[in-house]
């Protein structure tokens, strides 16, 4: 790791390649230029999944999407990460495409984030000379954009210990090869109070937490809790959807999600 | 029904091993020494005129081996319909939308070639656009074409019976419009042209075509070379579905290139290349006025159409008529006017694409029916079923229904998918329909005015005795016509199909018109029939006068020559054949004599034995303008029933199940004629539910790619039953008639039919999307 740190950091337009799914199609649309691709496919440090006490797991940056899909520790421990990857893409561009890679790319409808944001996970990322450590709310800042910096490298995320259940919901057009048009995910903690998480992907510049929403839900009020998810977000209109289906699927989905998860 | 041997089976496809072991060269998998690679400069202007053209700097690149603009060119108009050529290889003056080509490059690597386009400096002077077809249509709307008064490129005008007179005896008046979006072939294969031109003048061009013989007409006509010295050579290919179907910019830029430079040039389309030459579906609108009386007899249809067909005119005139002549069928409709015209506006060029011109009027006149059938309480399968023609009977636009199993296909799909059950009891949300549809087989006339036979087939015994080779032009496109071609000769001459080599595609071998309105089985199929029987009588000749039986006794079946009076005196021929074969192991066996004994004396006797075959249709169609379009030796009519889930509140459909029932005549390959209608349902569900070209305000598509041009996937597809019904087409090659467009007309109507039986909303705009059910549910306040 600290190997392709020193390239990266040394070396002028040296960005991280991961499953290259994002980054060889921009190359190939000319919107990006690198100068070199530093390859992350064998760092030690960024493959493996382990399990953390009973609830909690670590996933190396260099998971591919699906090994989250397939992943047995994942699958019990997180089944809405492996639910979300598997409504990403398709078979071929999955055992390619890397988690770290999902999330460095950050783009608003990313499918990982949401279900990730609902667990409180942290990321571990190494910029400058030393490991950080961060809550993945605080990491997306805009469309494309982390905290991290040219020369940083994402090592892995860390789901905490806590037992929790959750569920995404991804609306697309079609079944597979398809971006959220909206994309929300809800959880609730397993014991004691419910203490709900609900994150809305693609009807803002990051995707976003809706905290009045959650505390809504704790309370019961559903339906009250739909309305102020719908409130909260800041869709646009593009090729896939306008803002105001965006908009006017919220609630419904909110609903659906609150019947599954609770 | 007389025993086939293998007529009517499942044989595996001819081209099957090649396909799925990718030892199937297409036409970009092909290289020559030399080759160079052409490379095109699109308009990134919707309109405007071009100021100058300056090419010095991409001259100088290193690797970049020739150039050409319009200068290059000899300035002769081309295009598909002879009485409107109204392209230019080379944009002259003026570019008509984005994409529209302006200069191209040949250089010693496909990098260096785009990288020279960048070299290339254009001036434009920018003129208004117009994007709307209705726009277009306005006294001051920007001209395109200066021969396109309010840029209509054709109009169509067609009073059959007496509307007027209908509408007095009409219980139920109904109108309704649909608007359609364009739409793209979405092959799988991009275009690709290898194009070389050698010292005594003869260019060959391998090219992913649909249709050769289009293309080497064009050729010859815009480069100014002698027809004959012109060969176009189609590979295998991966899919055209229309687009395919007339000679590309493409193609001629790269003959062109290889014409200039002297060395073999291939140039390969990108993806969104693919986009913005299109020249598949148009952009249709329609408005019907239906009228019916209270026991659901149709009395006539008023028909409103215009089509927006992108910068130039391609397929636009025959789009355009048969948006109106195909709704001659499959009803008893005696009264139909039609008022249709074909638009020009600053967007990518649309031509055909399968179910060329009559799929969405169909889909709204199957609608149409459903709402009737609603407004009469009645059933709306029983009110097709009393209005459904049948076999020898005229439409009123004049097309002769030879055979048509329109009523035992909507009888069998009703039964299959258990419609009078699911249609009464069934859960919110759900949703059932059905629709009919009417298709040509194979398009009467060619596009250019001659009687030239449609096609011909040259069968040739192989000398060394076994086997035949089928030379023909047909396109096999992956529809699988080759197979056709094989199967065919392989039941005439009583042979295994693996010892028939089919070679086709090429304008060397035979003329063939191509794989478009469905022609090839019918039209080839005769042709290639033809031919194997002369092969086959040739033979029998030949083994007649040896052996002193009468031809007429003498047949072949599996493989040998049988004599109905007994057994033949083949000693002679059969030392003969031995005496030549010495050193040879296990070639004959005892018993009959074999098709290899057979074959091989016949040659003997008579030198290279050749069978030809043709195929010309009789004269068809009425005497009224543009009575030639829509015309064809048979019909073909096919049923759907579309189950659908609709999510109310997001306004997500599922479709959960299409049974479809096609009348193809007779089925030549069973699993083929499935194939065709597995692919026209999933086409069809596309463009009912996602398909659509998306442009910016100025004229740039945005959804150039497969990501964002939305069509279903092998996930999106439902379980689709493919009922085969045949009903016997006296003009088609043992009954058969065509399956691979009109097995589309009726998924798009059937669905939409069901998203309403779902939802009791009705949606006039394609691609019916979640979005586009929410918001008509919210605006009928659900
Ligand atoms: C056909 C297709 C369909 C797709 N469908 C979906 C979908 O449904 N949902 C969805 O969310 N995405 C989708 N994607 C996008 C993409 O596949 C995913 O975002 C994928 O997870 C990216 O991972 P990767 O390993 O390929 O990233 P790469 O392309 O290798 O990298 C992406 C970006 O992240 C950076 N990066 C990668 N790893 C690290 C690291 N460890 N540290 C720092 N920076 C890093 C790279 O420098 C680059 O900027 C699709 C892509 C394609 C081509």
């Amino acid at each position: 790791m600290l190997e392709a740190v020193s390239v990266l950091q040394s070396t002028p337009g040296a960005i991280p390649y991961a499953g290259g799914t994002d980054i060889l199609v921009r190359m190939k649309q000319g919107i990006i230029a690198p100068q070199m691709l530093v390859d992350l496919k064998k760092v030690p440090e960024m493959q493996d999944v382990t399990p953390i006490g009973d609830y909690g797991i670590k996933i190396g940056a260099m998971t591919t999407l699906s090994e989250l899909v397939e992943n047995e520790l994942i699958r019990q421990r997180s089944p809405a990460l492996s639910q979300a990857a598997a409504t990403m893409a398709c078979e071929q561009v999955r055992n390619r495409g890397t988690l770290g890679g999902n999330l460095a790319n950050a783009s608003p409808s990313a499918d990982t984030a949401p279900a990730l944001i609902v667990l409180d996970t942290e990321i571990e990322y190494f910029s400058g000379e030393a490991m950080k450590k961060i809550p993945i709310a605080d990491f997306f800042t805009g469309p494309g954009e982390t905290v991290m910096k040219p020369g940083d490298l994402l090592v892995s995320i860390t789901i905490p210990d806590i037992a929790r259940k959750a569920h995404y919901i991804k609306q697309t057009l079609r079944e597979a090869m398809d971006i959220a048009a909206v994309g929300v995910c809800l959880s609730m903690k397993i014991h004691g109070e419910l203490s709900s998480r609900l994150v809305l992907g693609a009807v803002a510049p990051t995707p976003i937490r809706v905290p009045a929403a959650e505390a809504l839900i704790d309370k019961g009020k559903i339906d009250e809790a739909a309305e102020e998810a719908a409130r909260a977000a800041a869709p646009i209109d593009d090729v896939r959807s306008s803002a105001e289906y965006r908009r006017a699927v919220i609630a419904p989905l909110v609903k659906k999600a609150y019947q599954i998860v609770f | 029904m007389k025993e086939y041997k293998i007529l009517n089976t499942r044989a595996p496809r001819v081209d099957a091993f090649d396909k799925v072991t990718g030892r199937a060269k297409y036409t970009d998998d092909l290289s020559m020494p030399g080759m160079l690679y052409g490379a095109i400069l699109h308009s990134p202007q919707a309109h405007a005129n071009i100021i100058s053209i300056d090419i010095s700097e991409a001259e100088k690149l290193p690797g970049v081996i020739g150039i050409v603009t319009s200068e290059d060119t000899l300035g002769i108009a081309y295009g598909v319909s002879p009485a409107r050529y109204d392209e230019q290889i080379l944009a002259q003056d003026k570019v008509r939308y984005v994409g529209d080509e302006i200069a191209a490059v040949a250089a010693t690597t496909p990098e260096i070639a785009r990288k020279a386009l960048d070299l290339i400096k254009v001036e434009f002077e920018e003129l208004p656009t117009v994007l709307d077809m209705h726009k277009a249509r306005d006294e001051d709307a920007p001209q395109l074409h200066e021969r396109y008064r309010r840029n209509t490129v054709q109009e169509v005008h067609w009073d059959f019976g007496d509307v007027e007179a209908a509408k007095k005896e009409a219980d139920i008046v109904r109108t309704d419009t649909l608007t359609s979006k364009m739409q793209d072939g979405a092959f799988i294969e991009p275009q690709s042209a290898l194009a070389s031109f050698d010292d005594r003048g003869y260019l060959t061009m391998y090219s992913s075509t649909q249709a050769p013989h289009y293309v080497q007409r064009t050729i010859g006509m815009a480069l100014g070379l002698p027809l004959h010295k012109v060969r176009v050579v189609k590979p295998a290919v991966g899919g055209g579905f229309g687009p395919k179907a007339s000679c590309s910019t493409m193609e001629l830029i790269t003959c062109l290139l290889a014409m200039k430079t002297g060395k073999p040039v291939k140039t390969t389309f990108d993806r969104e290349q693919v986009f913005l030459h299109s020249r598949a579906r148009h952009q249709f609108y329609h408005k019907m006025t239906t009228g019916v009386k209270k026991d659901g007899t149709i009395c006539f249809l008023e028909h409103e159409c215009a089509l927006d067909g992108g910068a130039y005119c391609s397929f636009g005139i025959a789009t355009v008529y048969y948006a109106g002549s195909l709704l001659g069928g499959p009803y008893r409709l005696e009264n139909m006017k039609y008022d249709g015209c074909r638009v020009v506006t600053n967007k990518p060029v649309c031509g055909a694409q399968r179910g060329h011109g009559a799929v969405i009027a169909r889909a709204l006149f199957e609608i149409q029916l459903d709402r009737i059938a609603e407004e009469l309480e009645m059933d709306p399968v029983e009110l097709r079923l009393k209005n459904v023609r049948e076999a020898g009977e005229t439409t009123c636009n004049e097309l002769y229904l030879s055979s048509f199993g329109m009523k035992e296909a909507l009888e069998a799909v009703r039964d299959s998918a258990l419609w009078k059950k699911k249609r009464t009891d069934k859960p919110a949300g759900k949703g059932i329909g059905a629709a009919c549809g009417f298709f040509v087989s194979g398009a009467g006339y060619p596009i250019y005015y001659s009687r030239t036979p449609h096609c011909t087939v040259i069968t040739k015994l192989s000398e060394v005795g076994g086997g035949v080779i089928v030379k023909s032009g047909a396109a096999d496109i992956g529809q699988g016509s080759d197979t056709m071609l094989a199967m065919i000769t392989a039941e005439v001459l009583g042979i295994k199909l693996s010892d028939v080599k089919v070679q086709s595609g090429d304008s060397d071998l035979a003329v063939d018109l191509g794989a478009y309105s469905s022609r090839t089985t019918l039209m080839t199929g005769t042709a290639a029939k033809e031919a194997a029987e002369s092969v086959k009588k040739q033979i029998l000749e030949v083994i007649a006068e040896k052996t002193g039986a009468n031809v007429e006794d003498l047949d072949i079946v599996d493989g040998e020559v049988i004599s109905s009076k007994g057994e033949l005196d083949i000693d002679d021929l059969r030392t003969e054949y031995r005496k030549e074969h010495r050193g040879f192991r296990g070639t004959v066996k005892s018993g009959n004599l074999t098709f290899h004994e057979a074959s091989r004396i016949a040659f003997l006797e008579k030198g290279s034995i050749v069978g030809t075959g043709k195929y010309s249709p009789p004269k068809l169609g009425g005497s009224f303008k543009g009575a030639a379009v829509g015309t064809s030796p048979a019909f073909g009519c096919s049923a759907q029933v579309a189950e659908v889930t609709v999510d109310l509140e997001t306004g997500q459909v599922t479709v959960d199940k299409i049974t479809g029932a096609h009348d193809c005549g007779f089925a030549i390959n069973r699993t083929q004629v499935e194939g065709q209608m597995e692919g026209s349902m999933m086409m069809g569900m596309g463009e009912a539910l996602m398909e659509e070209i998306i442009y910016d305000k100025c004229g740039r598509v945005i959804n150039s790619n497969l990501a964002e041009y939305k069509m279903p996937t092998s996930l999106d597809m439902p379980p689709l039953e493919a009922i085969i019904v045949e009903s016997h087409e006296p003009h088609g090659p043992f009954g058969a008639k065509e399956v691979g467009e009109g097995a589309i007309m009726p998924t798009i109507p059937a669905i939409l039919n069901a998203i309403y039986d779902a939802t009791g909303v009705r949606i006039d705009e394609l691609p019916v999307t979640p979005e586009r059910i929410r918001m008509a549910l919210k605006k009928a306040g659900k």
